[in-house]
C-alpha cells in the first residue's frame, strides 16, 4: 500500500522515493509548521514534493517519528520541525485507485495534520 | 547609450552583467580589485573614496547607473571581509555615486542573495548594520569571530544590504533615483567545481525548479540579464524590490511569504 511506501520513505528521509508515491498532479498540505511558527506547506506537484523535501530532509526541517499506520489512508506519527514535536496525522484525501489499497496506487492529495 | 558602473565586474555575475550591458551598447565602467577599469579595494574606506573620487572626475555630467555588485562569500575570509565589502562596499558606493545618479535620473541595483529568505541570517548581526553602521565598532565586535560561521554573517549583510533598499528607496525614489536589489540564487562559478562532497550535497538541497534534474545552479547569464533590466529605464516603474533571481527556489521554500 502507498501508505507504507509513504512512511518508508519519509522515515528514511528519501526525498525521491517520498516523490514516487505521488501523482504527477497532486497536493500536498502540512498544517503542522503553524504550530511551531512557521508557515504552514502547500506542495502542487510531484516535483515540488521532491525539491521541497530534499531541501526539509538536508537541513532539519522535518522528519518522521514513531510512525503508527492506522489504515490504507492514515499514518499517525510525530513530526519533528527543526527540533520541535509536534503529533500529527497525515491522511490521504484521495488517491489514483479511489481506494489507496493497491500496490500501484499513487497518492494526490495528502493533508498533514495536528493529531 | 548609458554609463553604467559596476563593482565586482572582473569575474562572475558582475562580469557577465558587463558583457551583456557592452553588447548593448552601454559604456560599462568596471570597479575591481583585479582587473577592473578602476582598481580599488572596495573592503576599505580609502579604497572606496579613491574610486569614488574617479567617478567624480570622469563624469561630471552624471551616470545612468550604478551596480553594487562586489561582495564575498563566507567559509575561508575574515569576518571583518564579509562585513566592509558585502555591506558598506556596496552602501557606501551607492551613497557615493547619489549625486551622479540624480544627475541622470538613474538606477542603483545592489546584489544581495537568496539566502536571506532561508533563516541563515542573524537579525541582530543586520540590524547593527542598519541601525547602527559604524563600520569601525562593528569590525573591531567580530575581530575574533571564526571563519567557519561565515556563511550566517554571508547572509546577514546580504539581508542588511535588501533591507537598506527597502528603507532608502522611497526617498531615493522621490529625487528620481531609483534603488533595487537582486537576490540570486547559487551560481555557477569556478568556485562552485571545486566544492567538497559536504558543501555539494548542501547545495544540492537548495533546488532550483526550473533547473530541475539538473545540477540546482543559476547561470550567470540568466542572473545578468534580471540584473541589466532592473538598471534599465525600461524598469522605470521598479523602486525598491528585492528581486529573487532564484528560479523559483524562494517560492519553492516560502511560498506563504507574498508580502
Amino acid at each position: 500500500m502507498v501508505i507504507n511506501d509513504f512512511v518508508a520513505a519519509m522515515q528514511d528521509m528519501d526525498h525521491r522515493a517520498l516523490a514516487a508515491c505521488f501523482a504527477e498532479e497532486c497536493r500536498l498540505v502540512d498544517y503542522c509548521p503553524s504550530q511551531v511558527k512557521r508557515p504552514n506547506s502547500f506542495l502542487h506537484g510531484r516535483n515540488a514534493i521532491e525539491m521541497f523535501y530534499h531541501n526539509r530532509f538536508m537541513f532539519g526541517g522535518f522528519s518522521m517519528h514513531d510512525p503508527r499506520v492506522v489504515n490504507e489512508r492514515t499514518v499517525n506519527f510525530y513530526a519533528d520541525y527543526h527540533g520541535t514535536l509536534i503529533h500529527a496525522l497525515a491522511q490521504i484525501e484521495n488517491c489514483t485507485d479511489g481506494a489507496c489499497n493497491l500496490d500501484d496506487s499513487l497518492i494526490q492529495e495528502l493533508v498533514i495534520r495536528p493529531a | 547609450m548609458g554609463i553604467y558602473v559596476i563593482t565586482g565586474a572582473s569575474s562572475g555575475i558582475g562580469a557577465k552583467t558587463a558583457e551583456v550591458l557592452r553588447e548593448r551598447g552601454h559604456e560599462v565602467v568596471n570597479i575591481d580589485l583585479n582587473g577592473g577599469d578602476i582598481t580599488a579595494n572596495l573592503a576599505t574606506k580609502e579604497g572606496r573614496a579613491g574610486a569614488l573620487a574617479e567617478l567624480h572626475e570622469r563624469y561630471p555630467d552624471g551616470i545612468d547607473a550604478m551596480i553594487c555588485n562586489a561582495g564575498v562569500s563566507g567559509g575561508k575570509v575574515p569576518i571583518s571581509l564579509i562585513i566592509s565589502l558585502n555591506y558598506f562596499g556596496a552602501t557606501e558606493m551607492a551613497r557615493g555615486v547619489f549625486d551622479l545618479l540624480e544627475k541622470k535620473g538613474g538606477s542603483c541595483t545592489v546584489t544581495s542573495s537568496n539566502s536571506i529568505a532561508q533563516g541563515a541570517a542573524r537579525m541582530d548581526v543586520a540590524g547593527m548594520l542598519n541601525n547602527q553602521a559604524d563600520e569601525d565598532r562593528i569590525l573591531e565586535l567580530v575581530k575574533d569571530v571564526d571563519p567557519a560561521v561565515g556563511h550566517v554573517y554571508y547572509a546577514s549583510t546580504k539581508y542588511a544590504l535588501a533591507r537598506w533598499v527597502r528603507r532608502m528607496s522611497p526617498e531615493w525614489g522621490s529625487r528620481g533615483v531609483r534603488l533595487n536589489a537582486v537576490a540570486p540564487g547559487n551560481v555557477r562559478t569556478a568556485m562552485t567545481a571545486g566544492m567538497l562532497p559536504e558543501q555539494r550535497a548542501a547545495m544540492e538541497a537548495i533546488p532550483v525548479p526550473t533547473h530541475f534534474g539538473e545540477e540546482p545552479l543559476m547561470e550567470p547569464i540568466e542572473v545578468a540579464n534580471a540584473m541589466a533590466f532592473i538598471a534599465s529605464p525600461e524598469a522605470c516603474g521598479i523602486n525598491g524590490v528585492v528581486l529573487f533571481v532564484d528560479g523559483g527556489t524562494d517560492a519553492l521554500l516560502n511560498s506563504e511569504k507574498v508580502y
